[in-house]
């Protein structure tokens, strides 16, 4: 682009220049011409001026003539003798034109006005003038005064004879001021000279170096260097033809011309001076240099604009260019090479290359680059491809229709035995008349990172397809499976059903198939519940009760079960428990149950009649405080499992391909549900078995122990906490497992509602109005969180009270944020009691605050409202009851019997009592038959009947009795005397909201 | 000062009364109150009738007002003959024979509580 630029500065430049030339030529021509015009001009007004000189001249002399005639004449005609006396030359010179008279004797003595006399006989007057003719002479040196004069001579006559000459002299001077002219105010230069060239008289500024007598060696001389030859002077001067010609004056050209006077021998020969003339022709020369300079001038002007726009256009270009280069340059980072490809013109060109191409140049021939590539690309599929994409066709076929960019992926030798992944994209750039691309650019990047990624995800995809096919296909496989396993069982109930309506009127034979009815849907009952376990765990939902139970009681229930089943294969059971410190934990009973018959069952099923079975049961040291490590060991002697299976065992739906096994039912999901259960319980298990030899399962868990045998506490009885939910329902029931706990609940549904009332609370604390002493706070909340009601209360109220998060959600993420604020402990709902209370007694036992009295107890209850009947035949015990009872709010009726009591509760109105407190040993009526007489009025119409509490007062505590009151429909038992903490305690439990 | 003092007669327990019925005037005037209660005259009247349930019932009720008011040596005794009236599995009560030893303990402390009373009105 710039070349086509310069092209064009250059061509204009070139224009400006040819100008300027022809200018310059011109103006030489012009100042050329102008000379010669004017030299011409001035000619022509010489020849004018000295024509009219010449004129006048002639005039003057003739009348100078005639002057010395007439006054020789009038003289001669006034001479009384014939001596002239010098004394008249001056009166006679008067009136003349002449300067002075000079007067000639006839022996040619030359008089003087003064009287001075010379000799002058040879004179051309005296010789003329004794000749008696008048005329005009010029003297180069005078007689008197060596000077150059003119002489005008008449003879004087007197008496008709000539006395002498008479001469009047026009002085050097005179002559001079005769021939003065200027030109322009300059003065000229006249000669006044003879026909051979003698200077007779002059007006010259004209200096010369030596005086010249001549006018024709004046003027060819060195100095004047005339263009005239001495010839054409001569013939010039002698014929007294009018000539004219130049010389070298000092300032320029001079001109000159001569001019004969009339009918005389005399040659006016004037000068135009040079200086007039070199000055004219400067004035016009300067007009035109002037002119000239200011034309080239704006052309030079033109010239250097030109030139300045064109740097400056040239480094706008070059800044763009620059600019261009560095996003190539910047895009290099993605693209390795950008290739200009002229299709039309079958080259390309690389704008950009990142050097790794050492046999390519980086412009040429299209084909060579084709050649090239093909040949970096491996033969196969790519190669094929790239090569018809590289063609003109192809490419211009590809960008037809508008289409912005090609795009082509293909694998390409990195020269080290590798593959890279290249992606080369086509840009059209320009397009030819007919809207067909014309050129291209060509840019690529290495994709290889991306395709690499993008095969891996295939893959995985691939894969997980795969697996899940396999999946399915294992479901698909169950579930066949499973139905025959289902419906076998559900086949023999619905035959032995039949057989046992057929057989209606045979007791033998329909409670023979009744127990067979009960072991197949035992067994079905087993599988479904199996295939529902697994579909729980598989979808999340498997989650485990938090309970106490005592070990040994689950082991014991284990084992009732077992037995028979062991008994019945005539197997032997050996069963060994270590000491187990800790007998009561906390866990899910029914599941850790479930994994032990699982595993058991498995043992008693795979061996064989006369084998052995075993149970280990041992605490181990537990590193996790509070929790017990325990292992129970199963083995048995049965037919063992294979290495490979061992490694399947807990896999869902596995079940070891054995002729030995698919004899045995199942549907292959308890070993699953085992492993789940046990890993739920922070638990392992273990399987070592040899073929044909027998099976040892180990299964070790880690079970919460469960504190002491009571889950309720004394130290937290009474103690006043504040739950804070949103959710009301959850505060009434995190409060009523609180006051079954023994504790004294309130609640608020905000966190803002809770600072207040914290602080409301510890102003007006008193004996009467404890404070509160533990804080429940939900954890999700609006507007103010569980952990931003923590904070205040810590910050705002200085409070130090223990702080317990609630929440449904997995606190491990807030629990470093909670800890930090303040929060003492964390409870996940669903809130178990027990977990509750080992929270509170965990928080609270650490306090050594004093326990509130027994008065505070029984005062904090505030049952008010609340109606007891006291059943009690005893009237001091009555007593006692009574004001014990009234202490806490409660109103009290006493009935003395049974009897009265039913009585009482008949007559009353439903729901006018709360709670019957009823001794046991009473006449009449005693507890037992009360409380059942009870019930059944409550199932005879008495709802609230059916459910009142009930609580015995036992002075003895058997446990018959606790069987009996139970059995009676008694919901509770106290035992006499009463303990105010456990009294409180129970009424909080049964009457607490 | 009086409840201690009788206390202190009958050799009862006037801290597990008091850790009960909270107020010292509670306690006197349940222990004032016993003077009126009619169990023991009960027992009485059960032995006297050779009603052996009857006998039980009222020791039974004597052990627990005792409990109540901390007698502690007459809870002792009356829970003793309680046990020894009480009905076996078949129904059977105790015989009041047997058990006249016990009846003999339990008169002998009842009566000691009885006459400690007037030590209240002190």
């Amino acid at each position: 682009m710039t070349d086509r630029m310069d092209q064009g500065l250059r061509g204009r430049i070139a224009l400006a220049v040819v100008v300027g030339v022809v200018i310059v030529a011109a103006l030489t021509w012009f100042m050329t011409t102008n000379s010669a015009r004017i030299l011409a001009q001035n000619t022509q007004y010489l020849e004018s001026s000295t024509s009219q000189s010449v004129l006048r001249i002639n005039e003057i002399i003739d009348n100078a003539e005639m002057s010395v005639r007439s006054v020789a004449q009038i003289y001669g005609d006034d001479l009384g003798a014939p001596d002239v006396s010098t004394r008249d030359l001056t009166e006679l010179a008067a009136d003349t034109p002449f300067d002075y008279f000079l007067f000639c004797a006839p022996d040619g003595t030359v008089y003087s006005a003064t009287g001075d006399a010379r000799d002058g006989s040879d004179r051309e007057y005296y010789l003329k003038g004794m000749l008696g003719r008048s005329g005009v002479c010029d003297v180069e040196l005078s007689v008197f005064d060596d000077e150059s004069i003119l002489v005008f001579y008449a003879p004087v006559r007197y008496e008709e004879q000539i006395v002498g000459v008479l001469t009047g002299v026009f002085t050097e001077r005179t002559i001079s001021d005769l021939l003065t002219t200027y030109f322009f105010g300059t003065q000229t230069s006249t000669y006044l000279c003879g026909s051979d060239g003698t200077i007779v008289g002059e007006s010259a500024t004209i200096t010369t170096s030596s005086r010249f007598d001549n006018l024709f060696d004046l003027f060819l001389g060195d100095e004047f260097h005339g263009d005239v030859s001495r010839s054409q002077f001569e013939e010039a001067f002698s014929s007294g033809t009018y000539l004219t010609f130049t010389y070298e004056g000092t300032a320029g050209t001079g001109i000159a011309n001569a001019m004969a006077l009339q009918s005389r021998d005399w040659m006016l020969v004037r000068t135009f001076p040079s200086n007039i003339t070199a000055a004219m022709v400067n004035r016009a020369n300067q007009a035109g240099i002037v002119l000239a300079l200011l034309v080239v001038g704006s052309l030079l002007a033109f010239i250097v604009l030109m030139l300045m726009r064109s740097v400056r256009l040239r480094k706008r270009l070059q800044s763009e260019n620059k600019r261009a280069t560095n996003i190539i340059d910047a895009s290099a980072n993605l693209f390795k090479r950008f290739v200009v490809v002229d299709l039309a013109a079958n080259t390309y060109e690389y704008v950009r290359s990142d050097g790794s191409l050492d046999d390519l140049p980086l412009q040429g021939e299209y084909n060579m680059f084709r050649y090239y590539w093909r040949n970096r690309i491996p033969e196969g599929p790519d190669q094929d491809k790239m090569n018809e994409a590289f063609t003109r066709k192809s490419i211009v076929e590809g960008l037809a229709d508008g289409r912005s960019y090609l795009q082509y992926d293909y694998r390409v030798s990195d020269g080290e035995g590798g593959l890279r992944w290249l992606q080369l994209s086509m840009v059209p750039l320009s397009h030819d008349l007919k809207g067909a691309v014309e050129s291209v650019l060509m840019t690529v990047q290495d994709v290889t990172d991306v395709k690499h990624r993008e095969i891996a995800q295939r893959n995985a995809l691939e894969d997980a397809l795969r697996m899940a096919e396999h999946a399915s296909k294992a479901k698909s496989d169950f579930l066949n499976n499973m139905s025959h396993d289902i419906r076998t069982p559900m086949n023999s109930i619905m035959g032995l059903t039949a057989i046992a309506q057929m057989h209606s009127d045979e007791p033998e034979h329909v409670k023979d198939c009744l127990g067979k009815i009960s072991v197949a849907s035992r067994h079905l009952l087993g599988l479904i519940n199996e295939v529902l376990d697994m579909a729980k765990i598989e979808s999340g939902d498997f989650r485990l009760s938090e309970e106490d139970f005592s070990l040994p009681e689950t082991v014991e229930g284990l084992l009732g079960i077992m037995t028979a089943q062991i008994d019945a294969k005539g197997q032997e059971l050996k069963v060994e428990i270590s000491d187990i410190e800790h007998e009561n934990v906390i866990g899910d009973p029914m599941r850790l149950q479930q994994v032990f018959v699982n595993i058991m069952g498995n043992a008693v099923k795979f061996t064989p009649e006369g084998g052995s079975i075993g149970l280990g049961i041992a605490e181990m040291p537990s590193r996790m405080p509070g929790y017990g490590c325990y292992r129970f060991t199963f083995s048995d002697t049965g037919c063992g499992m294979s290495e490979e299976f061992v490694e399947r065992i807990f896999e869902p739906f596995s079940r070891a391909n054995d002729t030995r096994v698919t004899a045995v039912e199942g549907t292959g999901l308890g070993m699953s549900i085992v492993r789940n259960v046990v890993t739920l319980m922070n638990g392992t298990i273990d399987v070592e078995s040899t073929l044909g030899e027998g099976t040892t399962f180990t299964v070790t868990v880690f079970l919460k122990l469960a504190e002491g045998e009571e889950t309720v506490f004394d130290d937290l009885r009474g103690v006043r906490v504040l739950v804070v939910d949103d959710d009301v329902e959850a505060c009434e029931s995190a409060c009523g497992l609180l006051d079954q706990i023994g504790m004294e609940a309130d609640f608020v549904t905000s966190g803002r509602a809770a600072v207040e009332r914290i602080a409301s609370e510890r102003d007006r604390s008193d004996a009467d109005h404890p404070p509160y002493r533990v804080i429940i706070l939900d954890w999700r909340m609006p507007s103010m969180s569980g952990l931003e009601t923590a904070r205040a209360i810590r910050e705002r109220l200085q409070v130090s009270i223990p702080i317990i998060i609630l929440s449904a959600y997995d606190w491990s993420m807030i629990e470093q944020e909670a800890r930090e604020v303040g929060v003492d402990a964390f409870i996940s709902k669903p809130i178990f009691r027990s977990r509750l209370a080992h929270t509170m007694h965990n928080l609270l036992s650490g306090d050594g605050e004093e326990e509130m009295s027994e008065a505070e107890l029984l005062v904090s209850c505030d049952l008010a409202g609340k109606r007891v009947l006291l059943v009690e035949d005893n009237a001091l015990a009555a007593g006692i009851a009574e004001d014990i009872l009234g202490a806490t709010g409660l109103s009290v009726v006493h009935a003395e019997n049974g009897r009265a009591a039913v009585d009482a509760l008949a007559q009353a109105e439903p729901d006018s009592f709360d709670l019957v407190f009823m001794d046991v040993q009473m006449p009449v009526m005693n507890g037992y038959e009360a409380t059942k007489a009870i019930r059944a009025l409550g199932r005879e119409g008495r709802e609230d009947l059916a459910a009142i509490p009930i609580i015995a007062l036992t002075a003895d505590a058997f446990t018959d009795d606790v069987e009996r009151t139970r059995a009676a429909g008694m919901n509770a038992h106290m035992a006499k005397p009463l303990q105010i903490p456990t009294l409180v305690e129970m009424l909080n439990a049964w009457l607490g909201d | 000062m009086a409840l201690e003092e009788f206390y202190g007669a009958i050799g009862g327990d006037l801290d597990d009364v008091r850790s009960r019925l909270l107020t010292d005037e509670r306690v006197e005037k349940f222990v004032r109150a016993f003077a009126c209660d009619p169990t023991f005259a009960a027992l009485e009247e059960a032995y006297a009738a050779g009603d052996a349930e009857s006998a039980f019932r009222a020791a039974h009720t004597l052990k627990g007002i005792g409990r109540d008011l901390g007698f502690t040596a007459l809870q002792a005794s009356a829970r003793d003959l309680a046990d020894a009236l009480r009905a076996d599995g078949e129904g059977r009560f105790g015989s009041l024979q047997a058990a006249e030893a016990l009846h003999e303990r339990t008169r002998t402390d009842h009566e000691a509580v009885m006459t400690a009373m007037p030590v209240l009105d002190r």
